[in-house]
Parts: C-alpha cells; structure tokens; sequence
C-alpha cells in the first residue's frame, strides 16, 4: 500500500513536470563541460564556458560578429587619428538589473575595478595597454591608450560591465538579458529574463546553467533530454550527437594545434624540418578530432590578411623528411629503425597532456616520426604540469593547442621571447621585433608585411609545425534557433535564443 | 572511557597534521603551477609575466617553502584554511558548503552497501556450497573488481537513458523531497555496490565462522527456531569484524566518492578535490583531504566506541 502510493506521487510528479514543459519551452538547461562552473563574478570568468554565462549576465561595450564590431552598451565610438584615444558614447537610459544606470561613471569604475593593482584581476590583461580612462560627460567615456592597440576593441568584448554596488559588498550584476535568480557554485546558476533589455525582453524565459564535468555524462544529460546545450561538446561524440539530430555548431579556429618543439634542446633545424615534414595532419585530425577543422600550414591563417601566399609550408611528405635526415648525416647505423646523432640514436623527450585527445593526438605523431627514424619518448602530464613544463623549457617536443584570438589572423603570441607563454624558448631578435611591428602599428599592409617576414623565417627554420587550426562544436537541441557563437566559442545574443 | 577518547583525539590531530604535511610535501614538490592555469592562454604579451608575479605573490606563492608552510598550519590553528586559488572563496566556506553533499552520499551509500552486503553475507553462509552460495559470491567478486565509473555509467545509461526513471546526474539537496531522492539513488547505488560485495564477502566468512561455534549446536540443540539462532546467536557474534571493516569501508567510500562525484555531477568534497588537483589548487586540495582525514578518523573512533555497545568484554581504558 504503501510503495503504491509512493509509486503514484511518483507518477503524479512526472505528470506535472511533463505538463510544464508541453508548450514551447522557455527553459533552457546549458551545460558547460570540465571542472570550471560558472562564476558570479563576469570580471572573474576565466574560461570560455564562465564567458559565455557571463554574457548573459552582463554587456560588453561593444561586440564582434563577422569581422565587424556591433554596439552594444556603446551605441557608437570613435577613434582619434593617432590611434591611441577611443571615446565611447553610451546608449541612455539603460540600467543595471539592481536599477543603477549604465553611465559613463559606472564604466570607469568597472575599469578600476579590473586594472585595480591591490587586487588585479585575470581580464586585467585586456586593458595592458589602457594609460587613462575618463568620464567625458555623463554618457561619454574616453579611454587613452599607452600605443596603438588594435586589438583594443576586440578585447573590451569579453568584458562585461556590472553595477557599482558590487563594490559596496552586493553580489556582481550586470545590464545583460538575464538577471541571476539563485547561484549554487559548482552546481548550478539559474537566470531569468531581463524583461527590460535594451534590445528587447529574451524570448527565454529561464535559463539554467549547470557544470557537467564527465564528458560522457554530458552526453548522457544531453540524449536524455535533461540538458538542452552542450558548450565544447566532446569531440569524440560530436558526429554521432549529430547523426543523432542535434545541431553541431561548430566554430573555427578557437585553437591552433602545433607540434610545439624547443628550439633551444633542438636546435638543429634540419632536425626540425624533418619533424614537420613527417606528420601527415590529415590523420591526426580525423582520428583524434573527428575531423573538425582544417590542415594548416604556416602560423597565419590562409586566404588572410596576415597569410603570405608565396609561403607554402609544410605538409606530409615522408619520402622529403627522410632525405633531410640522410643529407644531415643521421643515419640508422645499428638497424634497429631510429636514427644516429653523433653515435647517440635520437630520442626526444615528447610531452603531452594526459587528457582529451591530447594524448591520442601525441601518439598518432609519434608514430609517424619514427616511420622516418626519429625515436621519441612519451610522457603525459596532468594539465598543470604539463604546462609548466612547456612554458619553462622543461620539454624537447610538445603537442600543444593555443587559444587564438579572431585578429589578427595569426599565431604570434607565443613567439615573442618576452611573452608568458613563450614555448619555442629559443630567443630571435629579428622575431620579436616583427611581432611588435604587427602588435603596435594601425597600417595593416605595414603589419602584413611583418607577419609576411615572420611567416618565412618560421617556414626557413621549421621553428614549430603547425599543424591544424581546430575547430570546437556546441552541440545542442535541434529545436533551439539563434544561438551565436564568437570564433573563441562564445555564446551570445542570448535575448533571441528561442525554442521553435 | 573519557581517557581514552581524549587519547585517540589526540592521536587524530596528528594524523591529521601528518595527512596535511605529506599533501603539502605533494602538491609543492610536483611541477605545475596554479597562477598558469588562471591566465587566459591568449592573454600574451609581456603583461602576462607581471601580472603572473603580481598574482603570486597575493597568495603568498612567492615565499619559500619552509615559510609557506609555517604559514599554512599557523592559518589553519585559527581556522583559516586559506583562499581557494580556482574559486575566490575562503576554503573553508567552499568546505563547508560541500560537506553536505559529501555525507549525504556517503551515508546513504554506506546504508546500501551494509542492507545488500549483509543480506548476502548471510544468505551465502547459510546455504555454504549451494547454488545460492555461488550466486552470491560471483556478485561479490564482480562487484569488488568492476570500477566504479564503469558500473555508474552503466547505471546511468540503463536507468536515465533506457529507462528515463531517474535523472542522469546532478544534485537536488537534502532528504525532503522526491527529488533529491531521485538524484541519490544512481550514485549512492554506485558506491554502494563496489562495498556491499566486500562486506558480503567478511560477513559470509564471519558467519561461516561462528555458526561452527558450540553455542550454536547448543542453541541448536535446545530447539531453538533457525532463525532466532541465525540472528540473536550465529549473526550478534559475527558482527565484530563486520563493524570494523564498515567503519573502514567508509573511508573507502569518501575516496570512492571522487569518481563518483565527478561521473554524477555532484558538487561534493570529491569533486573539488579532482578540481582542485586539475587547477594546482594547493588550499583548496589541503583543506578537502584535511576535511577527509578528519572524517575518517572520527567514524573510525566511533566504530571502537561502538565495539563495548556489542560486546560487553570489550573494555576501553
């Protein structure tokens, strides 16, 4: 009797959940994968999956779509002619979800609030090369720049503006299209809709954010039907989520992937032509990441601006690498497969994540550089150390993906020898100063020519094989329509989601 | 009594001390570094470096080591475990948030695996050499050996996927409604099983044991019915081991709760520990497996003082 009636509540509320979700669904259930939730705080994301809810809670000044910047708490700016002022004119009458206005004060604020040296935040990097902010007038604010930046608005774009009552102890909130109702830290956000948004009332009604960490229960949630979207779905399962009938957004070149190799502990670059000419990148992308994105071969992205057409590369050719290595004089003497340097057979010390593809995407090179002679050893690390290791030179080669930014549509903020993640090591003058002409001068054919040069001393010099830009997918209902997502993969525009 | 209580408390806060030293030991003599793993990988430029420093040195990852730890168990005596480096938040309010959902899967898993276990054990020893014997045994030795991410994903995909009867992961909180129930049951039953089939296995042992003894022939012999024998005489007698190893079992089960926890979705102790370790999160990693070692030793504690409950011969002095 007992059990039955606990079977029948049982049912009842199935029932009534049923119930509630029959007409168009306005809730959606987002999932974001790995070990990082969402945070409260949009100044504090740090990852793609924190940008992303924090875009829904907070406004940038402006956007990026397509090569172009929209406006967004900024209804327009300008530029002074020397490049280093940007004077931003706010749209009036927008508000903070606590009722402050978005105005020209409360901007400065967010700024200090960031670049504030007693407690600096991660996006303080965004405004590095800020000198002054200044309220113009009550909806003008006015940034001085210490050089010309221009990747100055890019940046501002994953900088949300929230309210100057955080800094009198109350909780972070924003003028995006939806308000923070409940937040549980590594469990779940629940946001609903800001039915005063400046560009109109979200046609979701609730949004809820949760942290799925086990790439197959995200899967799971997902094909159950208990989780609408899926940020950086796992690319193992991407295809058949697809097949299955979900939409696959996938987004471009959010990551660069390279066989990253030391330039010091390697210094030879016959050796290292060899290397990069003796992986074929066709089959590292299909088997370890399901074919999702596209072969590359110099470090700018081709048919680009940054991209020099006279600049072929390296692609697979074994026959090549092999003929490299024998010129050089390392040769297999005692014919057990690997190649001699100097009586000592090559082994190189091959690091790798121990997650992910990563570790797949390791062994597939490996196997393809002893095809040609070179013996490597493997080791995986946890993600920490792993970075640590390649940032620190602690490495010989390295299978390493990079973040890139959509502009310039280049790699080059790993190569300057003074950059943190600097992990070619080796320290080349004439590369650094070319890095710098592309970072600081507005003239883009000026800028051109730079990352022209640059793109042939790393073709000369094979200082590292690229390999293939790769690209991530969001996975999610396919019943859900206008769901935007940046290059880097971050979702916005959350105020026209909707459910069809 | 008290004696001994204030002796064992004493002999917990070194266990605790030693578990906190070796982990620190741990975390800083390994490679990896957690300020890298907060700056964005396209933050670039020469600002990265300063700002790495600037970073560093808030959370006082600038000192020597000698001195960090100085500092570390001189914060921890006042009860500040620190500032988690992934979250922001004071440790020990992350802790304390967590805890919860911690025991209460533990807990519950610790039912599950004593009812089934038990049930076994006992079922197997009285019908020694059987089929039922057999039976029991094959599940116990599948239950110890199948891991425990392999089992909750099956669960999972039979129960949530197939079958739609319970939710996937996630966690509701507390035990007041249908639907916090409905999230525990998948991976309570997953940490369950893997200690049921252990204890099973001691209790069958245990059982087979004391049902040899004379007083259950002489319990038998006096006419006394099967079952009172079984469970007032064979089964009291059996169940010294079986407490001590389902105090040890729940120190399994806390550890067991890290891949539960992670496969789950459940924001519990394991959980963050796995992301604490991930991100290089020293304070963080120090508090959940201080919070751990604690537990342990406690429940432990309480299973001696559990023992003079269930045999008056036992006397703690």
């Amino acid at each position: 009797m007992h059990i039955r009636s606990h079977l029948r509540t049982l049912a009842l509320t199935g029932l009534v959940a049923l119930a509630a979700l029959a007409p168009a669904q306005s809730v959606l259930n987002l999932a974001m994968p790995g070990s990082a939730g969402p945070v409260i705080d949009p100044h504090r994301a740090s990852n793609v999956g924190q940008y992303t809810v924090a875009q829904l809670m907070a406004d940038p000044l402006v956007m990026y779509e397509d090569g172009a910047y929209l406006p967004a708490l900024a209804e327009s700016w300008t530029v002074s002619d020397d490049g280093r002022t940007v004077t931003f004119m706010l749209r009036e009458g927008v508000t903070y979800h606590d009722g402050r206005p978005v105005d020209a004060d409360s901007i400065v604020w967010n700024v200090e609030r960031i670049t504030d040296p007693a407690d600096p935040l991660v996006l303080a990097s965004q405004f590095a090369t800020l000198e002054a902010i200044t309220a113009r007038d009550a909806y003008v604010v006015e940034m001085t720049l210490s050089g010309v930046d221009p990747e100055f608005l890019l940046k501002l774009t994953s900088v949300g503006m929230v309210s100057p009552a955080a800094g009198e102890g109350g909780a972070p909130v924003g003028a995006g299209p939806f308000v923070v109702q409940e937040f549980l830290p590594d469990e779940r956000m629940t946001l609903t809709r800001n039915e005063a948004y400046w560009a109109g009332a979200p046609a979701l009604e609730t949004i809820v954010v949760r942290n799925i960490p086990d790439p197959s229960t995200l899967v799971l949630e997902l094909e159950a039907g208990t989780v609408d979207l899926v940020t950086f779905a796992p690319l193992s399962q991407a295809r058949r989520l697809e097949a299955a009938g979900f939409t696959l957004a996938t987004f471009g070149r959010i990551n660069t992937a390279v066989l990253a190799i030391n330039n010091v502990a390697v210094s030879d670059a016959r050796l290292r032509q060899a290397i990069c000419y003796a992986v074929d990148r066709d089959v590292v992308l299909d088997v370890a990441y399901a074919g999702l994105g596209r072969p590359q071969t110099t470090i700018a992205l081709q048919g680009s601006w940054a991209h020099d057409p006279d600049v072929t590369g390296y692609t697979y050719d074994a026959e090549r690498a092999r003929a490299i290595l024998d010129e050089a004089g390392f040769v297999d003497t005692n014919g057990d497969g690997i190649r001699e340097i100097d009586g000592r057979p090559i082994d190189l010390d091959f690091q790798s994540r121990s997650d992910g593809e990563w570790l797949l995407a390791t062994q597939i090179l490996q196997q393809y550089l002893a095809d040609v002679g070179i013996g490597t050893t493997i080791t995986a690390h946890d993600s920490a150390t792993y970075y640590a290791n390649v940032r620190t030179g602690a490495y010989e080669l390295g299978w390493w993906l990079s973040n890139a930014q959509p502009e310039p549509p280049i790699v080059e903020y790993v190569f300057h020898s003074g950059d943190f993640w600097n992990v070619i090591q080796k320290h080349r003058p004439r590369v650094d100063e070319l890095v710098m002409i592309g970072r600081t001068n507005a003239d883009q054919d000026v800028r051109a020519e730079a990352y022209f040069e640059l793109q042939r001393i790393f073709a000369d010099e094979a200082i590292q094989c690229p390999l293939f830009w790769v690209e991530q997918a969001h996975v999610y209902d396919a019943n859900l329509q206008g769901v935007k997502s940046t290059p880097r993969g971050v979702l916005y525009g959350a105020h026209a989601w909707r459910f069809e | 009594m008290y004696t001994y209580i204030a002796q064992r408390l004493a002999t917990a806060v070194l266990v605790v001390l030693g578990v906190v030293t070796l982990v620190f030991a741990a975390l800083h003599l390994t490679p990896g570094d957690p300020i890298e793993m907060l700056l964005p990988a396209d933050a670039g430029g020469q600002a990265s470096e300063a700002f790495a420093a600037q970073l560093r040195a808030r959370y006082g990852l600038d000192q020597p080591l000698p001195v960090q730890y100085a500092r570390y168990l001189a914060n921890v005596v006042q009860g500040d475990l620190g500032t988690s480096i992934r979250t922001n938040r004071p440790v020990l309010q992350d802790l304390v948030r967590l805890y919860p959902a911690t025991f209460e899967l533990t807990i519950v898993s610790l039912i599950i695996a004593s009812v089934i276990g038990i049930a076994a054990g006992v079922m197997a020893a009285l019908h020694r050499q059987t089929w039922v014997d057999g039976v029991v045994m094959t599940f116990a030795l599948l239950g110890v050996s199948l891991p425990g991410f392999v089992l909750g994903l099956v669960l999972m995909l039979v129960f949530a996927l197939q079958l739609g009867w319970l939710p996937p992961s996630g966690r509701v909180g507390g035990f007041d409604t249908v639907e916090a129930w409905r999230h525990l049951i998948l991976p309570a039953t997953t940490l369950g099983i893997a200690a049921s089939a252990i204890i099973a296995r001691l209790v069958r042992a245990s059982m087979l044991d004391v049902l040899k003894e004379d007083y259950v022939r002489t319990a038998r012999s006096k006419g006394m019915a099967e079952r009172r024998v079984v469970w007032r005489h064979a089964f009291r007698n059996a169940l010294m081991p079986i407490v001590t190893v389902i105090g040890l079992e729940f120190g399994v089960l806390l550890s067991g709760a890290i891949i539960a926890e992670t496969i789950f979705s459940w924001p519990g102790l394991g959980r963050y520990l796995i992301n604490g370790i991930t991100g290089s999160d020293f304070p963080a990693v120090q508090g959940a497996v201080m919070a751990i070692a604690v537990t342990f030793v406690l429940v432990n504690l309480l299973v001696d003082l559990g023992y003079t409950l269930l045999d008056p011969k036992v006397r703690l002095a």
